[in-house]
């Protein structure tokens, strides 16, 4: 039995355990009241098709079949007055949690626990390169050499066919908390532990280097050729399977103090703890794999895939919080050091532990906060926050057989920002309305490492080459106006504009206008209206690639730039309307829609931005315009005093084209597939709650999940669960 | 910058040097009612006696929390009470709750910001009553429930094909965000709220990428969105608005060739090949 397996036996058996004991430990209490409600359930599902409708904690039996099945779980709910919350909800054995919280003599106390299976892999593997919706195209080997990317023409997937690709996460924590009544006025202390464990198989992917593979039989196409390696290309693109095993602890305090009531102190520190346990797989497990005479190049074979280090976070914090009258302020510092415990050379023999790579990462924050109310009408703020992170990992990492320090890209070695801003809160204002104006700037400085270039070789990364620049300088000004027009009523408008002389990366606005607008109303009759529309443009030309030389022994030599242009536009709107059109009957309906619209140009280039001389070309415009659309309905009936019906359906669905003009070929898929994003989603679920006793209620659930995918159909699958519980008020 | 940071720190240095006396907003705490005074208020409010025997208040008179109170008992046998006592705001509940490292920022938090009053989240008597009603948050939690009598546009987005398990249950909207605070008062990078979780991503890499070293957000909507693994954008257009495509690598020749179509199978997932895209221990193109 492993780990995740004594955990679905023994936490149902802990929380029904406690359960009873609490029941009766509070029968012993006098005046306090306990309420326990124990919900029997038993769970049976029905599942087809593909994996789109079953990403998150979708239903697998005990035994873990995922087509069909029946199951039992259980549902727990218990108050002991104020002393004792124990709550534990479940759906399954993938999908299951629990909580237990109380206090007593000045401590309090929490646990907790969550269970998750997601087959989000599973995804992954549905539409992997090669599939029926995502094939490969044999143009590729066609074309004479492909010694660069023949490979695209076909993809070896060396996982086993049929594999349930799924992670599980198993979180959990523990905490207690020393109240002012145990450590006096204005003292706290609380220590928590949180940790979670992952299990499972993920699909992977990669592209096996040039020389990774060697020999191989060279019947037809350039014999005569010593490069041609054309049975070798078409072996390099592979997918396998991933074996995910990796746990997390955390130790977490904290010290709040308020001495002598002057100000009040805290200080939060953790240590955290990552392993990766399960084994990395290397190049030279493929060895057996391989056909047509093809083996793994000695170099090669020790070579290590998607490494994922072992790792330790320290973190400590320290902030204050003092109100002098009509002022506040608030101030802080952190700092964490995260550093990596594990190395290539533990995964691989190929590697030297004299030659590590060791990585080390550190940050620092710090804010400064002060607010001034200046009348009854009129507040004032401004803020302050600092922010820096240094790479202070190794630079050498000699073990790696290939040349790779040679090739590097752009490195950040540091980042320093500063944000700060001003701004001032009226307040009485007609509509009952308050308004908040404001102005904040971005500034952010890095310190970018290029490849070091040695005479007399020409290849390295240029800033030339790269959109990646070392600063950001940032200004935004912004209204806020919350208004409560009449009883019952809030309005919010923000609008907000940003402007940037610099732009560290594309996908930060040169210049943004944001809109943001809510109505809430809760009308007398009961009825509950929601509605909102958000609106963003965003764009940005500040970027430019250049066409870059580096002649053997010469400089850099800069001609053509070429500026890159982003325009991002943003709306999102919608509504909800709850309403109780009598005592026994509860409705809502609500509707969203989200649009994005991306724009951006498209570069092609001669060669890799390593080597010289590069030249860019524009090739073409991108669309990215997606319309998601979202409705829901619910209800809910009390027929008579024992019968509560209840029903929703929510429908939802993303249409719209990415457009790759330009740049993509026609081809596979047939591009007017390869373009279209078009998938929905269908929810009903149906209710029935029917007392049969005073203190036992029985409660019949359908649930009907659907998704409909037309750019890869074989993700599409529906699942319906049909839940019968007895819940039992104790 | 280092002008800023030192002004930073000498303004620091002043906070902790001041060292006046304290001020905090106390509502009516003095004022103690009986337990006969007490049995007065629910003498008319009977349903709150009810709700307050179930609530984290249970042992709280009234006066600690509502102000003027003791006035309005006094005109209460006019039957026509004029004066009706305060609802408390935050600062009031603060009075009592302020001793807790997670609510001392609240001044500056957002929700403060936006006029949110503790009461709006957290009911006084009982727990908060949810005003959405929506079968689809069956798996949520409590505080997911909560959060979504608000953020409706939050919410639509965790119906997008690829989202966080919010509304399995698998996460809670307080899993990632601290109700009481705000990005003023943070003290954790912008990466460090999501490697929290995604350890295994988080490196120390050899070899970064750069943009996600900086911010999650910069290729992440971690609400949800339509395209796979919340991606802001598909691909490739989400990469290639950083990046140009080598086509002598991503072509169909091998020669230094520019301007040849390129087929889908290179385009459609550009992480089909470059698989390690939040940094690689080994190889500079991540692609394992």
């Amino acid at each position: 039995m492993n780990a995740s397996k004594k955990l679905k036996v023994f936490v149902p058996c802990l929380t029904v355990l406690t359960a009873a004991i609490a029941q009766a430990h509070a029968e012993e209490q006098t005046g306090t009241l306990a309420t326990t409600e124990v919900t029997v359930k038993v769970i049976g599902f029905d599942a087809s098709g593909g994996p789109g409708a079953q990403v998150h904690g979708g239903a697998t039996t005990w035994s873990d079949d995922r087509d069909s099945g029946l199951l039992a779980d259980l549902d727990i709910d218990l108050k002991l007055g104020d002393s004792l919350v124990l709550e534990r909800k479940g759906f399954g054995p993938d999908n299951h949690r629990g909580s237990l919280k109380g206090q007593a003599a000045g401590i309090g106390f929490n646990g907790y626990y969550s269970h998750l299976r997601s087959n989000g892999h599973a995804v992954d593997y549905t539409t992997r390169p090669g599939s029926a919706d995502n094939p490969v195209d044999p143009a590729y080997f066609t074309e004479v050499g492909h010694t660069n990317s023949g490979f695209l023409s076909r993809f070896s997937d060396d996982s086993p066919e049929k594999v349930n690709y799924h992670v599980e996460r198993t979180a959990y924590g523990l905490a207690i908390k020393f109240k002012p009544e145990l450590l006096g006025k204005g003292s706290s202390f609380s220590l928590a532990f949180d940790g979670y464990s992952r299990d499972g198989n993920k699909f992977a992917t990669w592209v096996a280097g040039n020389g990774d593979f060697v020999n191989g039989a060279v019947p037809a196409i350039n014999p005569a050729d010593p490069n041609d390696t054309h049975i070798r290309t078409p072996q390099r693109w592979r997918g396998y399977e991933k074996p995910v095993d990796e746990d997390m602890g955390r130790i977490s305090w904290s010290l709040s103090l308020a001495p002598a009531d002057l100000f009040q102190l805290a200080y939060d520190g953790g240590y955290e703890k990552f392993n990766h346990k399960a084994r990395t797989i290397l190049i030279g497990d493929f060895a057996g794999l391989l056909d047509n005479g093809v083996t793994v190049s000695p170099g090669s074979v020790d070579m290590p895939l998607h490494f994922i280090p072992d790792s330790t976070l320290t973190t400590h914090a320290v902030r204050i919080a003092k109100n002098f009258g009509d002022t506040a302020l608030a101030a802080g510092y952190g700092m964490s050091r995260l550093k990596q415990d594990s190395y290539l050379d533990d995964v691989s023999a190929g590697f030297d532990a004299a030659d590590r790579f060791v990585g080390k990462i550190s940050t620092e924050n710090a804010y400064l906060n002060v607010s001034h109310r200046v009348s009854p009408a009129v507040s004032v703020e401004g803020h302050l926050k600092y922010y820096s992170r240094d790479n202070d990992s190794s630079m050498e990492a000699d073990g790696l057989d290939r040349d790779i320090r040679d090739e590097w890209g752009v490195r950040i070695a540091n980042i320093e920002s500063m944000n700060y801003g001003l701004s001032a809160m009226f307040r009485g204002l007609p509509a009952k309305s308050t308004l908040t104006v404001g102005w904040k700037r971005e500034d952010s400085d890095r310190d970018l490492k290029y490849n070091p270039i040695s005479a007399p070789t020409n290849i390295g990364v240029w800033p030339s080459v790269s959109l990646y620049t070392d600063s950001t300088v940032s200004d935004e000004v912004y209204l806020k106006w919350l208004a409560r027009p009449m009883p019952g009523m809030t309005l919010r408008v923000t609008p907000s504009y940003t402007w940037a002389n610099k732009t560290t990366l594309v996908t930060l606005p040169e210049k943004a206008f944001n809109l943001k607008t809510q109505l809430g109303y809760a009308m007398p009759n009961g009825m509950h209206l929601n509605a909102y529309y958000h609106f963003k443009d965003k764009e940005n030309d500040n970027n430019s690639f250049a066409d870059t030389a580096k002649p053997t022994n010469g400089p850099v030599v800069i001609t053509n730039e070429y500026a890159q242009k982003a325009d991002d536009t943003f709306h999102a709107a919608g509504f909800s309307l709850n309403l109780s059109p009598s005592e026994t009957l509860t409705a809502s309906l609500g509707l969203d829609w989200v649009q994005n619209d991306f724009d951006t140009y498209f570069f092609g280039t001669n060669r890799r931005r390593f080597e010289t001389p590069i030249v860019f070309d524009p090739r073409g415009v991108s669309n990215f315009k997606v319309d998601t659309w979202s409705v829901s309905f619910n209800g809910e009936y009390q027929a008579n005093e024992r019968a509560k019906l209840s029903a929703g359906y929510t429908w939802s669905k993303s249409d719209g084209n990415l457009r790759t003009s330009g740049l993509q070929a026609t081809g596979t898929p047939a591009e007017s597939q390869n373009d279209k994003i078009y998938h929905t989603v269908h929810s009903l679920i149906l209710g029935v709650d029917y007392a049969l006793k005073k203190n036992t209620n029985l409660r019949v659930g359908y649930a009907f999940d659907k998704y409909e995918d037309k750019t890869y159909g074989d993700l599409s699958g529906d699942v319906h669960t049909l839940m019968l519980g007895l819940a039992l008020k104790l | 910058m280092k002008t800023m940071k030192h002004m930073a720190l000498l303004l620091f240095a002043a906070l902790f040097t001041l060292s006046g006396p304290g001020a905090s907003a106390s509502a009516d705490a003095g004022a103690q009612l009986s337990k006969r005074d007490i049995d007065k208020c629910y003498s008319c409010h009977e349903e709150k006696e009810d709700q307050h025997a179930k609530g984290a208040h249970a042992n709280t008179n009234c006066l600690t929390c509502h102000s003027g109170a003791d006035e309005h008992v006094k005109v209460a046998k006019s039957k026509d009470p004029v004066k009706r006592p305060s609802r408390p705001d935050s600062m009031a509940c603060l009075s009592c709750h302020k001793n807790d490292s997670k609510r001392m920022n609240w001044k500056f938090a957002e929700h403060h910001k936006a006029g949110v009053e503790c009461r709006d989240c957290h009911g006084m008597h009982t727990p908060k009553v949810n005003k959405r009603f929506d079968l689809a948050l069956w798996r949520t939690d409590k505080n997911t429930q909560l959060c979504a009598n608000c953020h409706q546009d939050v919410l639509a987005r965790f119906n997008m094909r690829s989202h966080h398990p919010v509304k399995e249950g698998g996460l809670s909207c307080t899993s990632c965000h601290d109700t009481h605070g705000g990005k003023q008062t943070s003290l954790v990078a912008k990466t460090a709220q999501c490697t929290q979780c995604h350890q295994a991503v988080r490196g120390p890499h050899m070899f970064e990428h750069a943009p996600a070293a900086e911010d999650c957000g910069n290729c992440h909507n971690p609400h949800g969105t339509p395209n796979r693994k919340l991606l802001t954008l598909a691909e490739p257009a989400l990469c290639l608005q950083c990046h140009s495509v080598a086509g002598n690598r991503h072509g169909q020749t091998t020669a230094n060739a520019n301007g040849l179509r390129i087929s889908s199978t290179a385009l459609r997932n550009c992480s089909s090949c470059h698989n390690a895209p939040h940094g690689s221990g080994i190889d500079q193109h991540l692609r394992f």
